[in-house]
């Protein structure tokens, strides 16, 4: 199984269903709450280029928001991402 | 793709409509599936505080009120699926419904897609989104942190948006293509009366500036035909919305803008067995409450509908 990293903060509605999905796949995952440590934030906007929450990771593969999350999900690309 | 599945209800969305709608059709023992799709929970999600949602006095966020629903519903056993709905045939009976892994036939549909947040149609706009330009405040305000924001729209939206970002931000814009707000009166006041809220009237955004991130907006003053650039980091878009019916287009009436017609004072829409709720089929209210008042009406009328069929 990939490694999981999603940059997120407690507040986020898209956060929220970036974890619920992950969920539902049964997966685990690392959440990196970017306001509890600020100085991963910067690490987050670095390697995503966005400054936007959530950004997700799956192993080397840096998928996105919610958004990017859902339409691999919808495109049924997903799992295979997850190695599932 | 896996055989279909039979359902005697199958419910399209997952906001207060879909939801209500589970948790009366799952009481009457109608067993339905929620295809509650991939934006789950829908735009109650994207809300902080819920403050006029009778029984919550102390007010309740969106996403918890929303987790409330989805336990309510799979109590009684309703059934859910974090899909999108990817194909709807309305055309014949028994219904079918259609997401990546799953089909399934239906006796009875309720839609309860709701409505997502409309957008400029600027090519800049595109090209900066989760670069600085968000339609929810909620959602991404507090990444701006003392930096100047704008809010686009004149509605409850936007005024509620603006409210919001003045926690984080140094000021906010609101930028409205008219000389007055559509938002209601408390909200107007509300807005008007924060230090931090400088109103552009009669503008329209020309343009969203910024190479990797948002630096500016051009307005343009349609009176005055001035123009200006703003210097906000971030710019919010709350101009209204578009019912989700897409799918349904064609198979059911819809009306100019999109909204589902349902029959007067009923949740019936033109096609037998098909009901309605919602977002989908309400341009005028649009609330939560009411949204959970017609998935109620939904679920009573595909209920009674089955049972005359002899199918509940």
């Amino acid at each position: 199984m990939s490694r999981i990293q999603v940059f997120l903060t407690s507040w986020c509605p898209y956060c929220r269903r970036a974890v619920e999905l992950l969920r539902s796949k049964g997966q685990e995952f690392e959440a990196i709450d970017v306001e509890a440590e600020p100085e991963r934030r910067d690490e987050m906007t670095r390697r995503a280029g966005r400054s936007s929450v959530p950004q997700i990771f799956i192993g080397s593969t840096h998928v996105g928001g919610y958004d990017d999350l859902a339409a691999l999900e919808a495109a049924g690309e997903l799992d295979a991402l997850l190695e599932v | 793709m896996s055989e279909s599945e039979h359902r005697k209800l199958v419910i399209v969305g997952s906001g207060p409509a879909g939801y209500t709608a589970a948790i009366y059709a799952a009481r009457a023992e109608l067993e339905p599936m929620v295809v509650a799709g991939l934006q789950f929970g829908g735009q109650l999600m994207l809300t902080t505080e819920v403050e006029n949602y009778p029984g919550f006095p102390e007010g309740i966020t969106g996403p918890d009120m929303m987790e409330l629903f989805q336990k309510q519903a799979e109590r009684f056993g309703a059934g859910i699926l974090l899909e999108d709905a990817t194909e709807v045939d309305l055309s014949e009976r028994p219904f079918r419904v259609k997401t990546d892994s799953r089909s399934f036939t239906a006796d009875a549909v309720i839609l309860a897609t709701g409505a997502s947040a409309r957008w400029l149609g600027l090519e800049s706009e595109t090209r900066l989104q989760n670069r600085g330009v968000s339609a929810c405040a909620t959602c991404d305000g507090a990444l701006y942190r003392g930096k100047p924001m704008a809010v686009v729209g004149g509605g409850d939206t936007a005024m509620e948006e603006a409210l919001f970002l003045t926690r984080f931000a140094t000021k906010v814009w609101v930028i409205h293509r008219r000389d007055a707000l559509r938002a209601s009166k408390i909200m107007q006041e509300r807005a008007l009366a924060n230090d931090k809220i400088e109103f552009v009237w009669n503008a329209v955004v020309e343009e969203v500036i910024g190479e990797e991130f948002v630096t500016g907006v051009r307005v343009h003053d349609r009176v005055t035909d001035q123009r200006q650039e703003l210097p906000v980091e971030a710019l919010f878009i709350a101009i209204g919305h578009q019912p989700n019916t897409a799918l349904f287009r064609g198979q059911i009436e819809l009306d100019d803008v999109g909204y589902i017609v349902p029959a007067p004072g009923t949740s019936r829409t033109s096609a037998e067995g098909v009901f309605a709720c919602g977002d989908a089929m309400d341009p005028v209210y649009r609330q939560a409450v009411t949204a959970a008042g017609t998935g109620c009406m939904a679920a009573i009328d595909a209920e009674r509908w089955l049972a005359e069929q002899g199918l509940a």
